[in-house]
């Protein structure tokens, strides 16, 4: 628990004064989306984010996530600035450092279960160490879906789909995960299960976790919920 | 799992719909490959085509009518034992059957002889009687015979003294022979027997050597020589001049008993220039000309028949005896003349120009001595062999190929042949001779020298050193290796039919990137998703590249099965439907490794360009849109400069449109084309433009069409990409099908290809008179009034793109220029010869010594491989090389396949070049028939072949409008291809909008109305593509529409256009009404 704490004290994500909009800047058609927004995220911390349709909380994730780029401000994640990387150094930051849990779990169809999970880290190199196996074998285990190791997505239920997501977006041992929308598509007792799931990894695991959601349950169980709105979060 | 791994199972995965992709790769590869082993196959059909026409023969040496001794062949054999030689004597004929209901001309008859068994390889012709003969295959089909059968064959007559030379009858043009057929040869046994470079077999008889020259009145004679060796043609040509011998000039000597003399004297009747200027180099040679004059006459007195001898020879005499004026006589004219020294005696004589045509010409001398019968000169020798005429036992009798007045010999004529036959009656000096009787077969009719100073083996040596074979007209050439390299450089079947299936290749290369961009559609969720785990951009493009590759690769392995298939229809339709273009049906599929590899390669190659293309695509849209699979606009920068190309084009070609139309004097086929294609582009991105607009623009009405068209915005990539294809293949199609040429159309202009002729007739045996000529057309039963141009020929190869090999020396023309002038037109001039018509160019000679030629545009293009300006080398007659400058070259015209330069020139490079083998016949369009029906009743037997001028235009141009079909047939698969691109996106999309159909459906839309907004948008897209496709190809071809000589019409232009817009409609109402009211749609619904 002191550890934890500890933890929490040390900064992790900072995002400085940032704007995004839609469309060419300075034609009328452009719609800002994110206005001079700053957040602040410490290690193992748990944040919820919510608010109303269209009011930019994907868009806010995809600028965490180093998916996208802010027209203006700085994205600094443990202390390092990565809007100024490279495609190529942001494609392995998001390897080495980021989690994704989708709304809908976005598994490759052609590949079993088991291969789903290994997926993230063939970009460190072509073979899978015994280690990294043992580790998604844990994963696997322990989100209960062992059983169904080899089948493919087709094969599985949509609660099953969706833990291999988030075995997926902790093999890699990231020190951030972003969740949007993870239990959207689940019915509630499965959606119940994934969000005790996510704090319960989280917390074992000390990862960061950002979730953009509308489910109050799920945002009831997180460290701090914060709500945007006109761009900005309250 | 690995990478690879990754990449098999989404392959396997995704098989279905990599199969439909690997189908578009495999049209292209099948396409591309099947072109590819076309043409190898072609080249190699071609190649052992020359195989089975020459046998062994690696060289040939030849002859132009004249002929050398058989046994050369044995003694070149001596001279260099690594040579193989047979001697044949190759002539023309035509053969009749059936009583002459079947004919077959232009046939070849081969003497042959035992050696030739070695060419061959077959001992048939070993065993040839005198009354049998071994025919071609294709020569007892179109007799319809068979083994045992008889058959007559009419051979044109050889004759060793040059046929239109002075005072040779040409009573005897051809002999007939009666012979069974003993065997039919077929091709391995050398059937095809052709020193032609060409794919068409000509018909053959075969017939023993010796019985071809007893017919010919020959001993021992041949005209080519079958060189069999490894040798190089100089060491093949040391040998032949090695062997060469007086013989073999014709040359034979004579003792003259009477005056002590050895006299040189040729079976050509004329000694040939070369040959007599060596013979003066022996030593006390005394050169004779002796010439058949029309009379001898004393001019003193009012002349009167008594005072005029008709018909005698004059003989010349060295300068030393007499001057240029002076004149001896015998006695008996002197008697008959009552002439004394001093008197004036006039010569009239015949000169004898082309054509037979004769020119009475007289000459006056002054009488300087008169000789007894006991002279020296009183020799009866001194008068060459004239067959006909030397030999005949009465004036009466004489032959001499000039009309004679039989009321003008007189009995003191007749005793006086009997008593001295044909011994001069009066001489003339040598120089007086030479510039009155000198002609282009030679100066000289013998070289005498005295016994005791002539030394046979001096003469045999100075005939050694100085004779070469050129003087002789021999050429050597190395005939085998010309054959391979002109079937090797022939037609590009290969580059043909790419050209020809470009559209079907785009089409499907479109096709693949279609296919592939729609399976990227589908998972675009997965590219977002892998940039989010943390692939780099590369990784990922490199896993689609491989997924890529490994349906290129299965793609193309299809595609490499199917070329097989490809190459064996298009072949079999190459020797059915299309056998026009290839006139042969020696074809046979050649398939190299090294082609499958290369058309594998390219096809992979440029199917993974596409898919490359597609990939880099979406990758260039963000991760993050491609997650929500959606999309964003692209840089401004490159949609200002799409708008720079979009403008550029349209304004570049309504430029060059409102300039040709309005400004030129011709229009200009390629600057039309070039506007079209610039248009197509114009209209097309302006489309493209169009539907951006579409998508932004704000509209108070709102119906279904509206609707339809909001909805081509959705996916601006796949609505363009099916106008682009329509558009294209519409051009393509229209464009090709508006060039179509008719030629018929305006004939009768003299400035058209027919040059305003009716017909134009070839023969195998010449003709040798002029046959305007009014009396001759009398004598020979001719009525009707026509106008005809004769034209003198030397064989060549055939330069028509009836022939696919490329070929050196097409046959060459003689005509008078001034009879072509203000004839045909000319699609290109030399620029040196200014606005001067070209036919009246014909006649000069340019200062490098080239001669001006005139050949048929298509022949000095593609027959050729030149262009107007370029010299063409032959060897002429003489052994020298005529140099051709080309000058001009004639729009489609019935000269495709020779060269033509003047008669003048002709006669001065092959002056023993007997008649003519070409005529062009102009009459009125009443009389045609009537025209017809004579000439061909009355030269029959000289194997008169005669067509109509458009009958034989439309033929040449059958190989180009066969190819146009080709492509026109190619074009439409190309389309149908497009149109199944169509259909799957179609198909797509209404499978992708299944949700807003329900919804559509859930407010109360009918299925017929929503049937109708999905038509009308795939209707717009038809329509719209192949109305900027007819527009601009239109506009390319507008030349071919205003043309007489375009076989474009509206008509035809609009029934294409009609089954394109037919064969689209069909596809998007069948598939919307299928996909609508059947199962697919609600399934797709109950899964949403």
């Amino acid at each position: 628990m002191r550890l934890s704490v500890l933890a929490r004290n040390i900064m992790l994500l900072q995002l400085q004064n940032i704007s995004k909009g839609y469309g060419e800047i300075g034609v009328h058609s452009f719609r800002p989306v994110l206005k001079e927004l700053n957040l602040e995220i410490g290690k193992g911390e748990k944040i919820a984010i919510i608010g109303p349709s269209g009011s930019g909380k994907t868009t806010l994730l995809n600028l965490v996530g180093a998916l996208d780029l802010p027209d203006s401000g700085d994205v600094i994640f443990d202390g390092k600035n990565i809007t100024g990387y490279s495609k190529r150094e942001l494609a392995n930051f998001r390897n080495q450092h980021l989690g994704f849990i989708f709304q809908l779990h976005h598994l490759m169809p052609q590949l079993t279960l088991w291969e789903n999970v290994l997926l993230p880290l063939l970009p460190q190199g072509n073979k899978i160490s015994k280690q990294q196996k043992e580790w998604a074998e844990y994963l696997i285990q322990k989100v209960g879906i062992w059983e169904q190791r080899n089948q493919k997505p087709s094969e599985m239920s949509g609660g099953e789909c969706q833990r291999t997501a988030v075995v997926r977006a902790l093999i890699n041992k990231p020190k951030l995960i972003l969740a949007d929308e993870p239990t959207g598509a689940l019915d509630e007792d499965n959606a119940t299960a994934l969000s005790e799931l996510l704090i319960q990894l989280s917390d074992e695991e000390n990862v960061t976790l950002v979730t953009v959601t509308h489910s109050s349950e799920l945002a009831g169980k997180m460290d701090k919920k914060l709500i945007l709105r006109n761009g900005k979060l309250e | 799992m690995t990478k690879l791994q990754y990449i098999f199972k989404t392959f396997a995965h995704y098989f279905k719909a990599n199969l439909l992709v690997a189908l578009g790769v495999a049209i292209s590869t099948m396409v591309l490959t099947g072109s590819l082993i076309i043409g190898d196959s072609v080249r190699y059909s071609l190649e052992q085509a020359t195989f089975s026409r020459l046998g062994e023969t690696t060289h040939l040496v030849s002859v132009v009518e004249r002929y050398f001794r058989q046994e050369m062949a044995a003694e070149i054999e001596l001279d260099n034992p690594e040579i193989k030689a047979t001697p044949i004597l190759l002539l023309e004929g035509i053969a009749v059957a059936d009583g002459g209901q079947l004919r077959a001309n232009k046939v070849q008859i081969v003497g042959v002889n035992s050696d030739f068994t070695e060419v061959a390889k077959s001992s048939l012709f070993a065993e040839l009687q005198d009354n049998e003969i071994a025919i071609s295959q294709n020569l007892a089909e179109r007799l319809q015979i068979t083994e045992g059968d008889n058959i007559l064959v009419r051979i044109k007559k050889a004759s060793l003294i040059p046929m239109n030379a002075p005072f040779i009858s040409d009573e005897e043009t051809s002999v007939s022979l009666r012979a069974s057929v003993k065997k039919v040869v077929q091709r391995e046994e050398m059937g095809r027997f052709s020193l032609k470079n060409s794919q068409t077999a000509p018909y053959n008889i075969f017939v023993s050597i010796g019985r071809l020259n007893q017919l010919m009145e020959f001993e021992g004679k041949a005209n080519q020589l079958l060189i069999s060796t490894e040798l190089e043609t100089e060491k093949v040509a040391q040998s032949v001049k090695n062997c060469l011998t007086p013989a073999d000039a014709g040359l034979s000597l004579k003792n003259i008993e009477s005056t002590h003399e050895i006299e040189v004297s040729t079976e050509r009747v004329f000694l040939e220039d070369k040959v007599s200027e060596t013979l003066k180099m022996l030593p006390d040679a005394d050169l004779i000309l002796t010439y058949f004059v029309n009379g001898i006459a004393r001019s003193s007195k009012p002349e009167t028949q008594s005072q005029s001898i008709p018909y005698s020879f004059v003989s010349s005499l060295e300068n030393k005896f007499l001057g240029d004026n002076e004149i001896i006589i015998n006695q008996w004219a002197a008697d008959d003349l009552k002439a004394k020294i001093g008197d004036s005696i006039r010569i009239k004589y015949l000169e004898i120009g082309p054509l037979r045509k004769l020119i009475e010409k007289e000459s006056a001398f002054i009488l300087k001595e008169i000789i007894s019968m006991d002279s020296e000169w009183s020799d009866p020798s001194r008068v060459p062999h004239l067959p006909g005429l030397s030999d005949a036992g009465h004036c009466r009798e004489w032959e001499a190929g000039v009309p004679i007045d039989l009321d003008a010999i007189r009995d003191k004529d007749e005793d006086y042949w009997n008593k001295w036959q044909g011994t001069p009656k009066a001489f003339i000096s040598h120089d007086k001779a030479l510039e009155m009787w000198s002609n282009r077969f030679g100066n000289y009719t013998a070289v005498r020298f005295r016994v005791d100073s002539f030394n046979e083996d001096k003469y045999n040596q100075i005939f050694a050193e100085e004779i070469v074979p050129g003087d002789l007209g021999m050429a050597i050439e190395p005939i085998r290796e010309q054959g391979i390299h002109a079937a090797q450089n022939g037609t590009d079947f290969s580059g043909l039919f790419i050209g020809l299936s470009f559209f079907i290749l785009v089409a499907s290369i479109v096709l693949t990137s279609l296919l592939f961009r729609l399976n990227l559609e589908t998972r675009s969720a997965q590219v977002g998703l892998l940039a989010a785990l943390g692939f780099q951009q590369n990784m990922v493009r490199r896993f689609y590249l491989f997924e890529g590759l490994a349906i290129s690769l299965v793609g193309g392995i299809i595609g490499l099965l199917a070329s097989v298939f490809y190459t064996q229809l298009v072949f079999k339709i190459l020797n059915s439907l299309w056998f026009e273009i290839v006139r042969t049906n020696v074809l046979e599929i050649n398939i190299l490794p090294a082609t499958l590899i290369t058309g594998l390669l390219i096809s992979i190659l440029v199917s993974l360009v596409a898919i490359f293309t597609s990939i880099r695509r979406y990758q260039n849209q963000r991760a993050a849109d491609l997650q929500k699979q959606t999309t964003t606009n692209g840089k401004s920068v490159w949609n200002k400069l799409k708008d720079i190309v979009m403008y550029a084009s349209i304004v570049i070609s309504v430029v060059i449109f409102v300039k040709q139309v309005f400004l030129s004097e011709q229009l200009n086929p390629s600057l039309f084309f070039l506007t079209g294609g610039l248009l197509l582009i114009g209209l097309l991105m302006i489309f493209g433009k169009i539907l951006v607009r579409l998508e932004h623009r704000k509209q108070a009405a709102f119906g279904f069409g509206k609707l339809a068209q909001l909805n081509l915005t959705r996916n601006k990539g796949r609505s363009l990409t099916v106008i682009i294809l329509f558009a294209l293949g519409t051009f393509l199609v229209v464009s090709t099908g508006s060039n179509k040429l008719d030629l018929v159309a305006n004939s009768s202009d003299k400035s058209s290809g027919t040059g305003g002729f009716n017909f134009f007739a070839e023969t195998t045996i010449p003709v040798l008179f002029n046959i305007n000529d009014a009396d001759k057309r009398a004598e020979e039963g001719i009525y009707t009034d026509f106008n005809a141009v004769q034209l003198r020929k030397v064989e060549g190869d055939d330069a028509s793109c009836l022939n696919l090999n490329r070929i050196a020396q097409p046959a060459l023309l003689g005509v008078d220029a001034e009879l072509l002038q203000g004839r045909f037109s000319f699609a290109t001039q030399f620029k040196e010869i200014g606005d001067e018509e070209p036919w009246e160019v014909l006649n000069q000679k340019f200062d490098d010594g080239t001669i001006p030629a005139i050949a048929d545009q298509t022949v000095i293009q593609w027959g050729l491989g030149m262009k107007v300006g370029d010299i063409l080398m032959y060897q002429n007659e003489l052994g020298d090389t005529l140099r051709l400058k080309l000058i001009a070259g004639t729009t489609p015209s019935i000269f495709q396949g020779f060269v033509i330069i003047s008669n003048q020139h002709f006669l001065e490079n092959y002056p023993t070049s007997s008649g003519s083998n070409i005529f062009l016949v102009e009459g009125s369009s009443e009389d045609t028939q009537q025209i017809s029906d004579e000439l061909q009743s009355v030269f029959r037997d000289y194997g008169w072949e005669m067509e109509t001028t458009a009958k034989r235009l439309v033929e040449f141009y059958s190989v180009t409008n066969t190819y146009l079909s080709i492509f026109l047939a190619l074009g439409a698969l190309g389309l149908i291809l497009g149109t199944i691109g169509l259909a799957v996106i179609l198909a797509r999309t209404i499978l992708e909008r299944r949700r807003e159909i329900a919804v559509m459906q859930a407010v109360g839309f009918s299925t017929n109305s929503i049937f109708n907004i999905l038509i009308k948008e795939y209707l717009i897209l038809l329509f719209t593509g192949v109305l900027i496709g007819f527009v601009t190809a239109v506009v390319a071809t507008m030349p071919a529409f205003i043309s007489t000589n375009s076989d474009a019409s509206f008509s035809t232009v609009a029934l294409v256009v009609g089954v394109i817009l037919i064969n689209g409609i069909i596809w998007i109402v069948g598939l919307s009404w299928f996909s609508l009211h059947k199962k697919v749609l609600v399934a797709g619904l109950r899964v949403e």
